[in-house]
């Protein structure tokens, strides 16, 4: 699956409808390696509509059809023969929303994917690989003696991390976030913010955000959608000291959402 | 003029309200009417025969002896037994597939079909598992009646676990999705996991029903009052037993009738309390 | 993942199964009495067997489903005001804990199982309606053809429609509330800025929801056809047909309970009895569906999934 490409996610003509409603129009968009690269926008965007091209659950969603090339590490995943078991390898995902499954405790939360996906097979390396996970979000200190209790004992901001401990428990070389701090607060909202400019030196994390000043702060790419429509990319500082588009001067004096 | 019309639209308001709460009051009385009834009556008999009610066969008609019902209490434990380790597997099953194929024709059949299935006659399920298996077997037995209880839960648990999974909170089946789960694995794993106390109310709903339904082991169980005769020979069952013994003029018979039904009274009431229970505490 | 739609489909193919071989295996024993007496096996109410001469034997179901008719009939003109009060009144009036309270009563309602209905009918029930509605009337009304005998034991249609209506309460309120509810709270908000008294705002609501009432009708109609247990031990099982509610009868579902155990003894009656639940199946299936149908219609006027 891994084949050397320059980008890690490349979109070419992506067009995707709900039925006959038409979400994203014409999306043309290459994710370097390595980076922080946010994807902002007012609420309605598409934002999180795109996210989910990146990973094929869009087409969770019975409705959603899938117009053009989504291309992963130079591969198109909309291609027969990538299915979630492939993709879940490379990519991981983070929602808006912090959803660890309630009936499991902590440790099966993290463990569950590489369990599943039988890539771990002894005992003592999936434990190993959950501390890992776990250490890497700062929860291991938190939860250690209690990895047994349910998720459901932990506080927000604790189970946001114990999700993305979960998504890296599978070692992705792409991190999708969705929102990932809007259901948090500001103190819980720094940790994970510093968690992701850690991340970003052993993989590539997108981030949808609706605050500009989150993607200031934490991303070295950016990109503006509106409506569905890609209205400007490129490096952060540039985008935000010299936008050329109206739309994302506007969006970014506060103009909408 | 204008006040007196007000006023009397102000005295239909109180007369009608006066209405509406009476007739509320008349719609729940028979509930507890009968409960304290079969109650009072129930416990006298199960008085007479203490543990005997039990763990003891029916004394002869006509004897001032009571006995006990053990007959139709085995008889009814292992034909709901039976019915639920052929019915479960087959309602979630089905329940599934409605939940994750909703566009398939199947799919849209079946939802319709369960709901109107709960509500049918059923004595013609009696009558069916008459020609289809006591016939050919040539008796009935307790694995007739099994099937006939197995056809009356099947609608109530598809409906109830098709409710259940379908609360389910759609970013779980994204978050399990994205971890690389195959279909077998999100719905086996994950779902049943999160829905268990919904999925475990639709098999209480099930088990109540089967437990209490006459009509459709009328003709398929048999009659088995003094003894259980097995899997395949006739059988008892304690609403069978309810309905033949409150039918006969024999006045230790008919007291049995009245312990067994407070039996079964209680044995539903208990199970809707411990739905409610379940169904409060959902911690999603 | 086609695999496993194909697997997992076989359990609802299994449902559709059980449901079309139980209409197929009734028609099938029905046939020969049909193809005997045509039209006159539900015109017909003799119902005669015959030991010696099965040419002699002759089965006219309409005692029965007259039985089955008007029980059905007077059980839902019963249910369906008490129904409607309860359910306006806890949507209307009931505090909260009430509410709770009133919930948890109609589930233990619907769950009872019927022959501990039936047993309460029987035996407390049917005595009572005898002494204090049937004899009163009788006493008072009887010069009059209808009212004119009774059942000793008070066992007939009426008590077996009063026992029915009971049964069928929890599921009538349970649809009428559903449908109350999803009004838009836009209507309700208007109709009382206008200033109505909550009576005439109620009244007005329930116009809303008139699909739901009649669905609410065609259900309690279909369950009281089908019901068996309740019923027959509360309609005294005779051979007559009357106009007096007070008269023992005959249900469809009671004449199957009552005649199966001896019906193969004789040539026809076994074709006869699946004539009968063929006929009864009918009717119910037609009202819960009509039902079912109406009541998922009206909720997708409003725009709710249903």
């Amino acid at each position: 699956m891994l084949i050397d490409s320059e980008y890690v996610i490349e979109t070419a003509n992506l067009n995707v409808y709900y039925g006959e409603l038409k979400i994203l129009d014409n999306i043309n968009i290459r994710i370097p390696r390595n980076v922080v690269f946010a994807i902002m926008g007012p609420s309605g965007s598409g934002k999180s509509t795109l996210l989910r091209t990146f990973n094929k659950l869009i087409l969770l969603n019975p409705d959603a059809r899938i117009k053009g090339v989504v291309k992963l590490f130079g591969k198109n995943i909309y291609n027969p023969g990538y299915d979630y078991t492939e993709i879940s390898k490379v990519v991981g995902i983070v929602f808006q929303t912090p959803n660890p499954f309630p009936h499991l405790s902590i440790y099966d939360n993290v463990a569950l994917g590489l369990k599943l996906n039988g890539i771990i097979k002894s005992r003592n390396e999936m434990e190993r690989r959950v501390q890992e996970a776990l250490e890497k979000v700062g929860l291991w200190d938190e939860v250690k003696g209690k990895l047994k209790m349910p998720s459901t004992e932990l506080s927000i901001g604790q189970k946001q991390r114990l999700c993305i401990a979960r998504t890296l428990a599978l070692k992705p070389k792409v991190i999708l976030m969705d929102e990932p701090t809007s259901s948090l607060d500001p103190s819980n909202t720094r940790k994970i913010e510093d968690l992701i400019m850690e991340l970003k030196r052993e993989a590539t994390v997108i981030i949808v955000t609706h605050s500009p000043a989150q993607a200031y702060r934490i991303s070295d790419y950016v990109a503006f959608l509106f409506s569905g429509r890609l209205i400007e990319v490129g490096p952060t500082k540039e985008l935000f000291e010299n936008p050329s588009q109206k739309l994302l001067k506007d969006f970014l004096r506060g103009g909408y959402g | 003029m204008v006040l007196e019309h007000k006023k009397a639209r102000i005295i239909k308001d109180r007369v009608f309200t006066i209405i509406i709460i009476g007739l509320t009051i008349l719609s729940i009385l028979p509930l507890f009417h009968i409960t304290i009834e079969i109650c009072i009556r129930g416990l006298q008999a199960i008085m007479q025969s203490k543990l005997d009610f039990f763990f003891g066969v029916p004394s002869p008609p006509g004897s001032s002896q009571l006995g006990g019902i053990w007959p139709a209490i085995i008889g009814s434990f292992v034909t709901v037994l039976l019915a639920s380790l052929i019915g479960i597997p087959i309602s979630l099953l089905t329940s599934i597939y409605i939940i994750e194929y909703p566009k398939s024709v199947l799919s849209k059949i079946c939802d319709k079909l369960a709901l109107m299935l709960t509500e049918f006659p059923t004595i013609i399920i009696s009558l069916f598992i008459y020609i289809v298996v006591v016939v050919p077997m040539g008796t009935p037995s307790a694995f007739a009646a099994a099937l006939s209880l197995t056809i009356i839960m099947i609608p109530y648990i598809t409906i109830q676990a098709k409710e259940a999974l379908r609360s389910i909170p759609f970013t779980y089946r994204e978050a399990a999705y994205s971890l690389g789960l195959p279909r077998s694995k999100v719905i086996f794993t994950i779902f049943l996991g999160i829905a268990r106390r919904g999925i475990l109310t639709s098999i209480l709903i099930g088990v109540a029903r089967a437990l209490g339904d006459t009509a459709s082991i009328l003709f398929t169980a048999g009659a088995a009052t003094y003894s259980f005769y097995g899997l395949f020979g006739h059988a008892g069952a304690i609403p069978l037993l309810i309905f033949k013994f409150i039918q006969t003029s024999y006045e230790n018979w008919i007291q049995l009738a009245y312990g067994a039904a407070f039996i079964l009274t209680i044995s539903t009431m208990m199970i809707i309390l411990i739905l409610r229970l379940l169904i409060k505490e959902v911690k999603l | 993942m086609d695999r496993f739609k194909f697997l997992t489909s076989f359990f609802p193919s299994i449902l559709i199964l059980i449901f079309s071989s139980m209409f197929i295996v009734l028609i099938y024993n029905s046939l020969p009495i049909l193809e005997r007496e045509g039209i006159r096996f539900i015109t017909d109410s003799t119902w005669r067997a015959s030991e010696s001469n099965p040419e002699e034997e002759w089965y006219g179901i309409a005692t029965a489903l007259w039985g089955t008719l008007y029980t059905a009939i007077l059980a839902t003109a019963i249910t369906l005001p008490l129904s409607l009060s309860t359910a306006i009144f806890i949507c209307e009036f009931a505090p909260r804990k009430v509410r709770e309270f009133l919930a948890i009563t109609l589930d233990m309602m619907a769950t009872l199982p019927t022959v501990v209905y039936g047993v309460w009918g029987m035996t407390i029930l049917a005595p009572t309606v005898r002494d204090h509605v049937i004899i009163p009337i009788v006493e008072a009304l009887g010069w009059t053809l209808i009212f004119s005998e009774y059942s000793p034991s008070g066992q007939c249609i009426f008590t077996a429609a009063l026992v029915l209506a009971i049964m069928n309460i929890p599921y009538a309120t349970a649809i009428l509330r559903e449908a109350y509810t999803m009004i838009p709270q836009v209507y309700r908000e208007g109709i009382i800025s206008l200033g109505a008294t909550r009576t005439e705002a109620i009244r007005i609501l329930l116009g809303m929801i008139k699909h739901a009432i009649i669905a609410a009708v065609a259900l309690s109609f279909g369950k009281a056809v089908g019901e068996t247990t309740a019923v027959t031990l509360t309609v005294g099982n005779s051979f007559k047909m009357s106009l007096s509610p007070f008269v023992a009868g005959y249900t469809v579902t009671s004449l199957l309970v009552n005649q199966f155990g001896n019906a193969y003894t004789y040539k026809y009656a076994s074709y006869a009895l699946y004539g009968a639940a063929l006929v009864m199946l009918l009717i119910n299936t037609i009202c819960i569906l009509a039902g079912l149908t109406l009541a998922s219609r009206w909720a997708k006027t409003y725009g709710f999934r249903t």
